[in-house]
């Protein structure tokens, strides 16, 4: 026997079995090959689903806060690197800036519902020096039409560590040796910023953005506290379809998922199918 | 591991054959996995401080609490069906009518088992409120745990005249915008379901199987009343709680005018607990509310079945009843039938003290409604998506 | 200005934990109060209290998370220089990315069926085998890039010296690669310690870790509660962070 076959069965078995089965598995309960209430091959539960609004509007919206908060993220990760790179690698700012990797998405949500939640410390501190009159003028800042609060609980958990990846592509990029050449063949420092550091970053970054970007797609915790009920992110659909008192939304909930899979694996596979 | 070692042995035998010494011997040194609501702090320190280590020490059994409830655990026993389990992953669950009903349907409850319980004696399973299950007899699949009211919550000082029908309703709240909504959970479908029996005009309309053409004239006006008044809900009726504890908070802070409780001891415990202000009172509609029972289920495919039984009869027994009866433990109603019981414990619950702010169950008694058909709740839940939340 | 950009840093990323500690400890916390009424340590002191359940979450949070990472870790590393010397390298990296990137709560419904066949679900086993197939995916990413032409050049060069293949591991290859180990190992480890999504699913409820215990309180609007467990949660990586926060930092899915 080929004495790769162990190793790589394992990988196999461990890494692309697991996501094959299942979705495969729910693949058939979509078309209702499988399942105790199913009774047979069928349509209805795909063509049902694919003419509801509902799946195109939570995946209008998820593509959308992805969208929005890694711009987000990135931008301000970019303004702060080429606006304060010095500052940012001394010992404590660069320490505040890995301090959020502590903190899992729950608890980010967490937080900015304890903030920003109509009677969070915002709303406390808004009344109290007389800003807000009372609790039912404080905006709606969670659970919000705009999803202000999902974005601002993604952003504020993703844009340090775009921070710190510009950070360290200064670095390993060479880009400050780079700007001096540039510097002295005559640039300014805007055009330096502009033409050089900006494009060599994003270069360097963009699969990472890409990556985050399908994270977000994808996220769950945040909007289970932070979201609304209509329209809702992706995973919140799914979730809410497999929780639903109906049983006969199972086999939607499975067409649902295999929706999102085909989307998220087709992105991932054209991403580093080049690479 | 030991403890699931003898979880499995037990399950092998058919405790409806056991007496209850052998019962209770057997249940001795065995694990019991309990899902249930775990949504409010002293529901679940009943459970914590007070029955996991009462049963530890009577009867050396160790109650595993976890979360889960509805139709949670509908998917999750129908799961277990599709791959073919032995043995499900809970023993003992904490049901209401809409989940005894699909548990039923897909055949997932262990019973008959109530009337091997000694203390089913003192139930009061006469009591149609307490006997029968969203229209559907219990026939001992499943035993009663608690019986309450739904109420509604208000400020006495903030709100001393509040509505108490829903042409009332919709003037309050045309009067005070944002200040009253309905949470998206069960708490909230049950007032609905009151409310569908309201706009039929008669208390016992509902009654009976369900009903599509009952249900459709009765929830078309229903529909028609909150989109309606929506505009005037709390967020402009965009958005709505999906959680009982942060409407509780809502209605402390002053953001809502109302808020409501399944159970209508809740605002004395509330108080207590220095969550709502002490002026806080409970009412209940003029067209009435539903009474419910909250029971104890045991899943068929549950590896200790006899572990389960022992946990359910103490659960019932005087002294449990009494102590989640008492406003500052939990407040939940009993279900046992005082005149039945030893003299001792009659004079106990008849010396219980006092509520102070929730009505009195004599006053609210004759307003409450039996649930109707599950059907009804199960399309509220998702009628209320489809007809008020997504009309955006 | 950089003394603004310095006070922002620490107004944005210290509060929170600022903010647990406080809400932790405070009594009467109501709005529209700024600040508690009082302080209580009545909350840090229930932990001790067995039956409160999460002293026993911090442990089965611990259990899982150092687990699911030893065998991500070790499985990752050794699978990974097979796949890396392949020459369908970039094939298994691609495959790698697939189920990495995919949705941990909708993979977990995905895989709720096998786990349900299995037994495993609503046990610590089943947990730990569902956050392994999440963890592992990412190792085999990390460690790909890691086995280059110069590894396998000091490999070689030990073969030709007469060492052998045991030797070459401990004497080369694992002390060449100690800090993508620890790096990967503290990398899967906070993404087990951070799950919640695919834990709750796979757990049925039952398996209580720390995360699921946070949104248990957040439920109850307990806030004492759900301050004093997040503390339980974060503080652990913030100190870790404080002696090397180098490994802290790779594209890992922390929305798993």
């Amino acid at each position: 026997m080929n004495k790769n076959a162990i190793p790589i069965g394992l990988f196999l078995m461990f890494s692309v079995l697991p996501l094959a089965a299942g979705l495969l598995y729910a693949l058939c309960y979509s078309l209702g090959w499988v399942g105790t209430l199913n009774t047979g091959f069928t349509l209805t539960y795909w063509s049902a689903t694919l003419r509801d609004g509902d799946l195109w509007s939570s995946l209008g919206l998820s593509a959308f806060i992805a969208l929005c908060s890694t711009a987000l993220s990135v931008g301000l990760g970019l303004v702060l690197v080429l606006g304060c790179k010095d500052v940012l690698q001394r010992r404590i700012p660069n320490y505040l800036l890995y301090t959020p990797l502590a903190m899992p998405p729950i608890i980010f949500s967490f937080w900015v519902f304890q903030l920003m939640g109509s009677s969070g410390l915002l709303a406390r501190w808004l009344i109290k020096t007389g800003w807000v009159r009372s609790i039912d003028t404080f905006p709606a800042l969670i659970n919000d039409r705009a999803h202000i609060g999902v974005m601002v609980a993604l952003v504020l958990s993703t844009f340090p560590v775009f921070t710190l990846l510009f950070l360290n592509y200064y670095q390993s990029e060479n880009i400050v040796g780079y700007s001096q050449l540039a510097h002295t063949l005559g640039a300014t420092k805007r055009q330096t910023q502009t033409s050089i550091i900006l494009p060599l970053l994003l270069r360097k970054a963009k699969p990472t953005i890409l990556l985050y970007a399908i994270f977000l797609f994808g996220v769950f915790e945040v909007p289970l506290l932070l979201g609304r009920q209509s329209p809702r992110m992706i995973s919140m659909l799914i979730h809410a379809n497999f929780n639903k008192f109906n049983l006969m939304d199972l086999p939607r909930a499975y067409v649902i998922t295999v929706i999102y899979a085909v989307i998220i694996l087709s992105i991932v596979w054209m991403l580093f199918r080049k690479k | 591991m030991m403890a699931c070692n003898n979880a499995t042995i037990t399950s092998t035998q058919d405790p409806s054959q056991l007496n209850w010494k052998d019962i209770e011997q057997k249940a001795a040194g065995t694990t019991v996995q309990m899902t249930m609501w775990q949504g409010d702090p002293l529901i679940n320190r009943y459970m914590q401080d007070y029955v996991v280590p009462e049963l530890k020490q009577r009867y050396q059994i160790n109650l595993q609490l976890n979360t889960g409830q509805g139709n949670a655990l509908v998917k999750m026993m129908m799961a277990e069906k599709e791959s073919q389990q032995h043995t499900s992953a809970t023993d003992l669950c904490w049901i209401n009518g809409e989940t005894f009903f699909q548990l039923r349907q897909i055949d997932a409850l262990y019973g008959p088992f109530t009337q091997q319980l000694p203390n089913s004696q003192y139930i009061d399973f006469d009591n149609p409120f307490i006997g029968i299950d969203f229209q559907q007899k219990v026939d001992g699949f499943e035993c009663p745990w608690g019986n309450v009211q739904e109420c509604i919550i208000f400020d006495s000082v903030r709100t001393p005249a509040p509505p108490r029908n829903l042409q009332a309703l919709e003037a309050y709240v045309q009067a005070h915008p944002g200040k009253w909504t309905i949470p998206y959970e069960f708490t909230g479908m049950t007032l609905l379901k009151a409310w569908l029996i309201a706009l039929s005009g008669d208390k016992n309309a509902l009654n009976g199987d369900f009903d599509e053409e009952k249900y459709k004239a009765a929830s078309s006006q229903l529909w028609a009343y909150i989109n309606r008044i929506k505009p005037y809900f709390w967020r402009k009726g965009e958005t709505f709680p999906e959680n009982l504890a942060t409407m509780h908070q809502m209605f402390a802070n002053g953001e809502l005018d109302f808020t409501l409780s399944n159970n209508d001891a809740e605002v004395d415990n509330k108080i207590l607990q220095n969550i709502f202000p002490g002026t806080t009172k409970a009412y209940v509609f003029e067209t009435g509310t539903i009474q419910n029972s909250h029971y104890l289920g045991i899943p068929k495919l549950s590896g200790n079945k006899i572990g389960a039984m022992v946990v359910t009869n103490f659960m019932i027994s005087p002294e449990a009843q009494y102590r989640k009866y008492m406003p500052s433990v939990w407040g939940d109603g009993t279900v046992l039938d005082i005149q039945k019981l030893p003299q001792d414990w009659q004079l106990k619950f008849n010396n219980l003290p006092e509520r102070q702010h929730a009505p009195k169950r004599k006053d609210i008694q004759p307003y409450a409604l039996r649930e109707p058909a599950p059907e009804y709740m199960v399309r509220l839940f998702e009628d209320f998506r489809k007809y008020v939340i997504d009309q955006r | 200005m950089k003394k603004i950009v310095v006070f922002l840093l620490i107004l944005v990323f210290l509060s929170p934990f600022a903010y647990f500690i406080v809400a932790s400890v405070a009594v009467n916390y109501r709005f529209p109060l700024l600040w508690p009424e009082g302080w209580t340590m009545d909350n840090w002191q229930q932990i001790f209290r067995t039956n409160n359940g999460l002293f026993d979450s911090v442990f089965t949070s611990l259990l899982i998370s150092v687990v699911t990472a030893a065998v991500s870790t070790s499985a990752g590393f050794v699978i990974s220089k097979t796949l890396a010397y392949h020459t369908k390298r970039s094939l298994f990296n691609i495959l790698a990315y697939l189920p990495y990137s995919f949705s941990p709560v909708i993979y977990a419904y995905c895989l709720y069926f096998f786990f349900n066949k299995s037994q495993l679900s609503g046990h610590i086993v089943g947990v730990l085998l569902a956050q392994f197939i999440l963890t592992f995916p990412f190792s085999i990413i990390l460690f790909l890039n890691h086995w280059n032409t110069e590894l396998k050049a000091v490999e070689e060069l030990t073969y030709t010296l007469g060492g052998s293949v045991t030797q070459a591991w401990r004497r080369v290859i694992i002390p060449m690669s100690k800090s993508i180990l620890l790096l990967c190992f503290f990398q899967t480890f906070l993404i087990s310690w951070f799950e919640y999504g695919l834990t709750s699913v796979i757990g049925l409820g039952k398996v209580h870790t720390l995360t699921i215990k946070v949104y248990q309180y957040i439920g109850e609007s307990n806030l004492g509660f759900a301050a004093l467990a997040s503390c339980l949660l974060v503080f652990p990586p913030l100190i870790l962070l404080w002696f090397n926060r180098h490994f802290m930092l790779a594209n890992n899915n922390q929305y798993a």
